[in-house]
C-alpha cells in the first residue's frame, strides 16, 4: 500500500514554496497543521508523520565518516531525514519518533551551494543527497531533484551524486546535467534485499533503473553497502557484480564502494525488535575502534578482496573504493580508492 | 529458520539463565546481561531455542563439570559461549597467546593486541624493581621485533577456516 502520512506539519517559514505546495496537492485528505516551527508542535509526532520545514542551519556538510577510519571526503547535502523503504539495518531507526522532514527552502540551499563551492574553486567535490534520506524515494515526496541537478551541475568543481535503491528516476532523465550527475545504487544480492531491504526494489529493477540512467547520459555508481556475510556470499556476490556489468558499460560506472555491515550498539535491540526475521546481528560482529559493530577483521578483508577482484576482472580500472575503513585494509585488500 | 517474537525470545533467555543459575552458578546483574546477549544471538543465528543450546554436549559438560565450583563454571561456560559466538576471533586469540608463549619473554612482560585485532598495534607494559631486571626484559623484548604476531595470528586464524 502506498505510504500515506498521517498529517503534514508545515512551518510558516516555508509554507509559500513549491515544495509545500506539491505535498498539499498529493495528499489534500490528509490533515495539515501550519505552525510556527515544528519544534514547537505539541502533539503526538513520529515518523509516520511528514513535516515541510526551513532548514536553518547549513545545508552543506562534510561526511562525518568515523572515528579511527579513512574518511573518502566526500560532502553531503542534507535535504531532509527519514526513509520510507525499511532496511534492517537503517541507521535512520534511531530517528523513529522524528517525522519524516523535508526541508523546503530551496532556494536557500542552492544559494548557500554556489557561494560555498564558489569560494573553493580550486577544490574537486563529491556532493551527495542520499545520506539522512534515499535520494528519489524522498523526490517522491518533494522533488528537489529536478531542481538540484541542472543547479549544481553548472558548478564546475562539483559532482553530484544522487543516491537511491529505488527505480524512480524518469522525472530526472530529461534534465540537463552537463555530464557531471552520478546516479548511484546501494545494491546487495535479491537473497539479501528480500529479508533485509524489504521496502526496496529488487537487484534487476535497480539495475534497470541504472540502464535508464545511462542512456539519457548519466554516470552510475554502486555501493556494495552494507555488504553481509553469509553461506554462500562468494557466489551471490559475485553474480551480483555480473549483473552490473551486463547491464551497464563499464565505461560509464563513476565509482563502486565497498562497505561492510557497521551499526551504532544502540540500534541492535530496535534492528532485532522490528526485523526478527533478520539474522544479521548474530554476524561475526564485534566493537570496532569507532565503538560500533563490524565483522571481524578476517572476514572484511575477505569481502573486500573477493568483491574487488570479482569487479576488477569483470571491468578493469573501475574505481573502488572502501566506505569507513583505514588504509592498512585497503592496502592488504587490494583496493585502489577513487 | 526458527521464528521467535522478541517477548517470548526474552523469556526464553530467562529460563536458560536459570537454568545456568540452577547448576550452581550466581550470576551478576552485568553476568546475565552478557550471557543472555550470547545465548540469545546464538540461539537465533543457529535456530536453537537458549535451553537447547546449553544442552548440546560441549556446554553440558561444563555445566555438569563436578570438579568446577560455580565460578568456574560461570568462567568456563562464558568462554565456550564467545568462542562459539565469535569463532575466528577465538582462533586469532589462540594463534596470538600461542606465538607469544613461544617467544618465551620475561615473566613480566604482557603483551596486549587491539581488541578483536582492530590494527596491528601491540600494548607492551612491565614494571622493574632494578637495573638488571630492565636490561633483562629489554633483552627479552627483542625477539618481539622478529615476530608480526597479529599478522600471523590473523593469517592462522583465516587458514584454518
Amino acid at each position: 500500500m502506498p505510504w500515506k502520512p498521517r498529517k503534514i506539519l508545515i512551518e510558516a517559514a516555508v509554507a509559500a514554496t513549491d515544495t509545500a505546495g506539491a505535498i498539499r496537492r498529493r495528499w489534500p485528505e490528509v490533515p495539515i497543521v501550519d505552525l510556527e516551527r515544528i519544534k514547537s508542535f505539541e502533539g503526538d509526532l513520529d515518523r509516520r508523520d511528514l513535516a515541510v520545514a526551513k532548514q536553518r542551519g547549513r545545508f552543506i556538510k562534510k561526511c562525518p565518516g568515523t572515528t579511527a577510519y579513512t574518511c573518502c571526503d566526500y560532502y553531503i547535502l542534507n535535504l531532509g531525514i527519514g526513509c520510507r523503504l525499511e532496511c534492517s539495518y537503517c541507521y535512520l531507526q534511531h530517528y523513529m519518533n522524528t517525522p519524516f522532514t523535508v526541508f523546503a527552502n530551496i532556494d536557500d540551499l542552492l544559494a548557500e551551494a554556489q557561494e560555498y563551492f564558489g569560494e573553493r574553486a580550486d577544490r574537486h567535490f563529491r556532493v551527495g543527497s542520499g545520506q539522512f534520506i534515499d535520494s528519489l524515494d524522498f523526490d517522491e515526496l518533494a522533488n528537489v531533484h529536478s531542481r538540484l541537478v541542472p543547479a549544481l551541475t553548472a558548478l564546475p568543481n562539483v559532482t553530484f551524486e544522487i543516491k537511491t535503491k529505488t527505480d524512480r528516476l524518469d522525472h530526472l532523465l530529461d534534465l540537463d546535467h552537463r555530464g557531471r550527475a552520478v546516479i548511484s545504487w546501494s545494491v546487495n544480492p535479491d537473497i539479501v534485499a528480500e529479508v533485509e531491504e524489504g521496502g526496496a526494489p529488487r537487484l534487476a529493477q535497480r539495475l534497470a533503473a541504472a540502464s535508464r540512467a545511462v542512456a539519457a547520459g548519466y554516470g552510475v555508481g554502486f555501493h556494495f553497502d552494507p555488504l553481509i556475510h553469509f553461506d554462500g556470499w562468494e557466489q551471490e556476490y559475485e553474480r551480483t557484480v555480473a549483473a552490473i556489468f551486463a547491464s551497464v558499460p563499464a565505461d560509464k560506472v563513476a565509482w563502486i564502494s565497498l562497505g561492510a555491515l557497521r551499526y551504532n550498539p544502540a540500534l541492535k535491540p530496535i534492528m532485532e525488535d522490528r526485523f526478527p526475521r533478520s539474522r544479521l546481528t548474530t554476524g561475526e560482529l564485534n566493537k570496532g575502534l569507532d565503538g560500533k559493530y563490524r565483522y571481524f577483521i578476517t572476514i572484511r578483508r575477505q569481502l573486500f578482496s573477493r568483491l574487488n577482484a570479482a569487479i576488477q576482472n569483470a571491468a578493469p580500472g573501475v574505481p573502488v573504493y572502501l566506505c569507513m575503513e583505514g588504509r592498512a585494509m585497503a592496502a592488504s585488500t587490494g583496493v585502489s580508492g577513487l | 529458520m526458527r521464528m521467535v517474537e522478541p517477548n517470548e525470545r526474552k523469556a526464553e533467555v530467562d529460563r536458560a539463565l536459570a537454568m545456568i543459575e540452577t547448576a550452581g552458578c550466581r550470576l551478576s546483574r552485568n553476568d546475565r546481561r552478557i550471557f543472555g546477549e550470547l545465548l540469545a544471538d546464538l540461539a537465533h543465528r543457529d535456530g536453537l531455542s537458549p535451553a537447547g543450546l546449553l544442552g548440546s554436549p560441549d556446554i553440558a559438560a561444563v555445566l555438569t563439570d563436578a570438579r568446577r565450583n560455580g565460578p568456574q563454571k560461570a568462567a568456563a561456560l562464558k568462554e565456550r559461549l564467545q568462542e562459539r559466538r565469535w569463532p575466528t576471533n577465538a582462533k586469532a586469540e589462540d594463534a596470538f597467546r600461542a606465538a607469544l608463549r613461544n617467544l618465551r619473554l620475561h615473566p613480566k612482560v604482557r603483551v596486549e593486541h587491539t581488541p578483536y585485532f582492530e590494527d596491528e598495534q601491540l600494548n607492551i607494559s612491565f614494571t622493574v624493581n632494578d637495573p638488571a631486571e630492565l636490561t633483562a626484559i629489554i633483552d627479552s623484548l627483542v625477539s618481539l621485533n622478529k615476530k608480526d604476531l597479529v599478522k600471523d595470528a590473523l593469517e592462522a586464524a583465516e587458514d584454518s577456516d
